[in-house]
């Protein structure tokens, strides 16, 4: 009976263990993907043409110091 | 037996504490992260440390190159040339209805000399940025008092009236600063296909030549781009976006850093650009334009004396 506590309780810490790791490793990539600056962890083709058009500048692009009137 | 019982139990309390502790890590973090980002928001600038907006910010990420500089100085011309077309127009319909106009032409003469200031701006000398972001500022207020003038002089429904008047006539002064913009644009952009062309591993001229010779235009030459790279190996096209996303970064915390340099010492430079043109005034012998640069001087240094927190921008107080 005792043994069977004993192994049942050192699997729980095993798993726990696993499940505390797993949330450490996976923290960044997390981080990544919260933050709006930084690199996203799951890019799609939207996500790169995005980044294309933001490369180059419109050619009606214009500079906005108000109306005189 | 039963102290090995206590010591498992013990055990488990530790790993199940410590992975709680880590989890409230992450939570403190985000917290903390998003009590920086809050404050970042609400951050009013300090005094009268510049007026310089998140526009203007954006607007300075290609200043880094001289013909990114020499593209946002053009542009900022083409603004000050556009508004000092339609307020020479509002002040001959003005003085034609017999209203006092000296205010607004002084404004105007103001406008003229900060339009020599951005036409003489370097693109390729350090500070670019700084002037970029002072002259600007500059063209904003001079923007606002002539506007404000005119709604001074004039009822609501005259307002309306002459505002609609004055945008349906067609503003053709600026026509061959707009071609050169376009030009240095479609220059900016080529380099950019050639950039792209690097990171892709193309050797290809014949889409940067069609866009030169305007055989394909800008969208296309995107959704070519995007078909390239989505055409590309998971890989590769990874290592393309972190390239992107990573220079976008480093673009945005440089024009970050070069508007915070000039938002150092923003009031005193505008003191100094009153002081030159105060001169030029005088050399012109306009009294009017003396006068009103003299009170904005007077008023700047006033508010410099009232301590930060009680001064208003550069160029906004108001000549009367």
């Amino acid at each position: 009976m005792d043994k069977k506590i004993v192994s049942l309780s050192l699997i729980l810490i095993i798993l726990i263990s696993l499940a505390a790791i797993y949330v450490v490793i996976n923290q960044p990539a997390l981080k990544e993907d919260k933050d709006d600056g930084a690199i996203s962890t799951s890019i799609t083709d939207e996500d790169i043409s995005s980044e294309i058009d933001n490369v180059f500048l419109e050619e009606d692009d214009e500079i906005k110091i108000g109306e005189m009137i | 037996m039963k102290k090995i019982l206590s010591i498992l139990m013990v055990l488990v309390l530790m790993v199940s504490i410590s992975s709680l502790a880590l989890a409230d890590d992450d939570t403190d973090d985000e917290l903390d992260q998003e009590e920086q980002d809050g404050d970042n928001e609400t951050e009013e600038p300090d005094g009268n440390e510049s007026d310089i907006d998140e526009k203007t910010e954006e607007e300075t990420e290609i200043m880094n190159s001289s013909l990114g500089a020499e593209i946002r100085l053009l542009q900022l011309e083409k603004a000050i040339i556009k508004n000092i077309e339609q307020g020479e127009r509002a002040v001959e319909v003005l003085k034609a209805l017999n209203y006092s106009t000296t205010d607004l032409e002084a404004i105007l003469e103001e406008m003229q000399l900060l339009l020599g200031e951005v036409q003489a701006a370097d693109p390729n000398s350090t500070d670019s940025v700084q002037v970029f972001v002072d002259l600007k500022s500059d063209a904003r207020n001079l923007t606002k008092e002539f506007r404000e003038t005119i709604k001074e002089l004039l009822s609501d429904a005259k307002y309306r009236e002459l505002k609609q008047r004055i945008q349906e006539m067609p503003c053709d002064g600026v026509q061959n600063l707009s071609k050169k913009i376009q030009n240095r644009i479609k220059q900016f952009n080529r380099n950019q296909i050639h950039r792209l062309y690097g990171l892709i591993g193309e050797t290809n001229e014949s889409l940067a030549e069609g866009y030169e010779n305007g055989t394909c235009n800008l969208s296309q030459v995107k959704w070519q781009i995007s078909k390239m790279v989505n055409h590309m190996i998971k890989q590769k096209k990874q290592e393309m976006f972190y390239e992107l996303k990573g220079e976008k970064i480093k673009k945005r915390n440089m024009a970050e850093a070069n508007v915070e340099n000039a938002s150092a010492n923003f009031t005193e430079r505008g003191l100094t650009r009153l002081n030159i043109r105060l001169q030029k005034a005088e050399d012109k012998g306009n009294s009017h334009l003396i006068q009103q640069i003299q009170n904005k001087i007077a008023n700047q240094s006033s508010d410099d004396g009232n301590g930060p927190g009680n001064n208003s921008n550069s160029g906004n107080g108001k000549g009367k």
